[in-house]
């Protein structure tokens, strides 16, 4: 058991090494310059970073100065058009006008109600009146306009 | 006998410098956040062809292996110097880290480029004279890139980059044990890839 593992320990030594070994070929292969160009890609990546912010600060007025401009634009093109429509009664604004009237005619016509129910009484007789009243006109007016024919014929 | 001593040895060199460089890596990179030169070469010294190295290992171009450790040191620099990056004794994890997700997008931008077969644990012809100490490094080559993603990532990592386990383990975020049964396995496909286990004599159980 012990020589099966001490095998395997000096089989394993042996793939360490030559893993070591290529390892370090890998790390001289590159030449003595390697370092310097890394250096340099570090500082450049940097500065065009820095760059690149510096661009982005001076172009930073462009959203605020064009949204400046939209609502400058909608001020004068919007402005005159809502003026025009309040003026010369625009079917919009006249339908809401409409739609006003007719909801205050409403109301006066519930108020209406309201103090008809309330004299209920008073309604009754006025409307027995009124009733008596147009019969009494119609028999006055049927027998006015049978003289009438009659004056007529003669 | 000799080669486990040595090895041994080399651990132990490995262990003491790991040690030593963390005792002084956080004031070093304090330095650099300052914006201290020679700080950040001498970063640059300590890591660049460590980071070069894990990066050829995974990518095999060396074009695009030091693309890779510019754009990684770049990215250091940039959080470094920001105050992004804050020093909690995990400088080296955090680098190779970032190494990582650069060999990664590179691979998958290669990839893109050209569909390679996969070969993922193929077993590759090797003849047993090669696998010696001296033998040809093109083979191990060969070996390891037969080898899974995962295996490649721990055998580039704990010897290409020369991490230690317990700074692979902060990195991938998965336990010392775990890891070390990883590289085990890893060690035992490219020990039967490279055929040693034959030219040893010893049978596998």
């Amino acid at each position: 058991m012990s020589n099966t593992t001490n095998n395997h320990d000096e089989r394993d030594t042996v793939m360490e090494n030559m893993l070591d070994l290529l390892a370090r070929e890998d790390r001289t292969e590159p030449d003595a310059g390697f370092e310097d160009r890394i250096w340099h890609a570090m500082h450049q990546a940097t500065e065009t970073r820095i760059s690149g912010r510096r661009r982005k600060k001076s172009t930073a007025w462009i959203p605020f100065v064009t949204a400046a401009c939209v609502g400058v634009m909608g001020y004068i093109v919007w402005m005159p058009m809502i003026n025009v429509d309040l003026e010369t009664n625009d079917q919009t604004v006249a339908s809401v006008l409409d739609d006003d009237f007719s909801a205050d005619i409403l109301l006066s016509s519930f108020d209406a109600m309201d103090m008809l129910i309330a004299d209920a009484e008073e309604v009754d007789e006025s409307l027995s009146m009124l009733e008596l009243q147009i019969d009494t006109n119609e028999f006055e007016v049927s027998v006015d306009s049978t003289w009438q024919d009659l004056g007529g014929s003669l | 006998m000799d080669e486990h001593i040595a090895g041994r040895e080399l651990d132990d060199q490995r262990h003491q410098e790991a040690a030593g460089q963390s005792d002084d890596l956080a004031a070093l990179v304090a330095e650099a956040a300052r914006g201290d030169g020679q700080a950040w070469s001498e970063l640059i010294e300590r890591y660049a062809r460590r980071v070069y190295a894990l990066a050829k290992s995974r990518l095999r171009d060396p074009d695009e292996a030091e693309e890779v450790s510019q754009a990684v040191f770049a990215s250091v620099f940039q959080h470094v110097s920001t105050g992004r990056y804050t020093e909690r004794g995990q400088f080296e994890p955090w680098l190779f880290r970032i190494a990582m997700n650069r060999i990664r997008d590179q691979i998958r931008r290669n990839t893109r480029r050209v569909r390679i077969e996969s070969h993922t644990d193929r077993v590759i012809s090797v003849p047993s004279e090669v696998a010696d100490e001296s033998h040809d490094l093109g083979k191990l080559r060969s070996a390891i890139d037969s080898l899974n993603d995962s295996d490649q990532e721990i055998i580039g990592l704990r010897h290409q980059a020369g991490m230690e386990f317990k700074a692979i383990a902060e990195l991938l975020n998965e336990p010392v044990g775990t890891l070390l049964a990883r590289h085990h396995r890893a060690m035992h496909k490219l020990r039967k890839l490279l055929g040693v286990d034959a030219q040893a004599g010893v049978s596998h159980e």
